[in-house]
């Protein structure tokens, strides 16, 4: 097994806080790997590293061979690493149709062709919301969308660039349970297809029941790692939930 | 009697999903308590409920045996239910002295007002030399501390406090924790949620656990973290070996 993704020695400070400190982890290629740990643990500000929305202060981040530190998120993006965020942020005004269509990554040149959305484009993206079982509101605009159909939006806008890497950050966040399984469904599903995950998520029973590896952070550092049942036991684990560590 | 009484709450946020579910908890005038449960268990949601910021969709809450629920936040403050926020919530462009006299806003009498002020100085002998400051310009601590002040004001008789020790440094939060411990001196209730349930527990009576909206259990402060049943909430349901997934 290889490592896909690749953080090494991240090191992330907001004025006086270290938010991230020396944190190295992989994510090998074809996992599902869940990223925990107490609030504040630096988990989202790793993610942002990662997907290029922040500098770090030091630290590489090497994606499928290359070295990505410091390129754009745009950059990233197209070499194969999308991500979702906790805050669902739908383009309100557009159809959930034209949500999807932004979401390419040829985004840039249909403005230079005129308005028309690709063909090519369009039956991806009906497929996509086919997929996550929201193509009836194709033509709705996001502004009417209930939260879990733009959870289920956002979701399905990531794999518009066909990435190999997702980065999903909080999917199961205030999700209701019927549209959690069918959330956790969909990633096995891909998964199957090929598509590696890392996902932050605070419902635990989500995270020990579709990851096959977890690495856990806490303070900024990562605690430990291992597979669901590993960090189950891992007193260290409990106790830095707890605020014993 | 319980001094208060939430039966059966269910509330949410705008159109989305149901945060507390029926939730059942009472609360005795001569005890403190600290809300526990992993994220997204409805702890905040629980004390914006019970301080009428956000209105529940069906059950009740009682106080001295009359239901409150249904009145405003300025209602249920001078009725001496009072609310502390996580997030900051000060008047960052007006000095201290503003910021507390505008927690006893709803008092009429200037006297009382002096009164209150003189008392609070007292309990933070810290904040008297700050007083002519913006209270933007103040350190973390201080201005939990102002926060804090601010919502003695009105005398209350229930005082929950939404993260008391959130982005201090430990010393830090130690001192206010050993403050809010001196409330009870005051006659006052003292309600707190804190995602560092160690340093929470250790600082109050009665631990409540909370789990998806509801109370998962409830004992003495000193029982709670060695209960078996935080290792479940926290770190999920026992998964077998190799059966993750």
């Amino acid at each position: 097994m290889t490592a896909l993704l690749e953080a090494r020695d991240l090191n992330k400070a907001f004025g006086g806080l270290q938010a991230v400190k020396g944190c190295s982890f992989g994510v090998e290629q074809g996992s599902i790997t869940a990223l925990i740990g107490p609030n504040g643990a630096g988990k989202t500000t790793a993610f942002d590293i990662i997907s290029g929305i922040l500098a770090a202060d030091s630290g590489r981040v090497v994606f499928n061979g290359e070295d990505v530190t410091g390129l754009l998120p745009h950059s990233i993006s197209r070499l194969g690493l999308s991500r979702t965020f906790q805050i669902t942020r739908g383009l309100g005004e557009l159809t959930v149709l034209e949500n999807m269509v932004v979401s390419s990554p040829s985004g840039g040149l249909r403005n230079l062709l005129g308005s028309s959305i690709l063909r090519r484009e369009r039956d991806r993206a009906m497929e996509l919301l086919r997929f996550v079982g929201i193509a009836e509101l194709a033509s709705n605009t996001a502004d009417k969308l209930s939260y879990g159909q733009k959870k289920l939006l956002e979701f399905a806008s990531v794999f518009m660039s066909d990435p190999k890497v997702v980065l999903l950050d909080e999917p199961a966040g205030g999700v209701n349970p019927a549209l959690l399984e069918r959330i956790m469904d969909r990633i096995r599903r891909l998964n199957e297809k090929g598509i590696t995950f890392l996902f932050i998520e605070h419902n635990i029973e989500m995270v020990m029941h579709l990851s096959d590896w977890v690495v856990v952070m806490a303070h900024g550092e990562v605690l430990t790692e291992g597979t669901p049942a590993v960090v189950q036991e891992n007193d260290m684990v409990l106790d830095a939930y707890l605020g014993r560590a | 009697m319980p001094l208060l009484e939430i039966d059966n709450v269910v509330a949410g946020y705008g159109a989305g999903p149901d945060i507390l579910n029926g939730i059942a908890v009472h609360i005795d005038a001569d005890r403190s308590y600290c809300i526990v449960g992993p994220n997204g268990a409805g702890k905040s949601t629980l004390l914006k409920v019970v301080c009428g910021i956000l209105r529940p969709r069906s059950g009740q809450i009682r106080l001295d045996g009359l239901k409150v629920s249904g009145m405003r936040p300025d209602q249920l403050l001078a009725k001496g239910i009072c609310f502390v926020p996580q997030e900051q919530s000060l008047f960052s462009e007006m000095t201290v002295r503003e910021n507390l006299v505008m927690g006893g806003f709803l008092i009429r009498d200037r006297a009382v007002v002096a009164d209150r002020m003189t008392q609070v100085l007292e309990l933070f002998p810290a904040l008297r030399e700050h007083l002519g400051q913006l209270a933007g310009r103040l350190s973390g601590g201080e201005q939990r501390m102002v926060a804090l002040g601010r919502a003695l004001m009105m005398d209350p008789r229930i005082l929950m406090i939404d993260e008391p020790s959130l982005g201090l440094a430990p010393l830090v939060a130690d001192q206010i924790f050993s403050t809010i411990v001196g409330f009870r001196q005051l006659g006052i209730t003292v309600i707190v949620v804190e995602q560092n349930c160690k340093r929470g527990l250790e600082n109050t009576d009665w631990g409540i656990v909370l789990e998806l909206g509801t109370k998962r259990f409830e004992g003495s402060a000193d029982t709670i973290l060695d209960d078996p049943r935080m290792r479940e909430l926290y770190l999920g349901t026992s998964v077998r070996r190799g059966d993750a997934r």
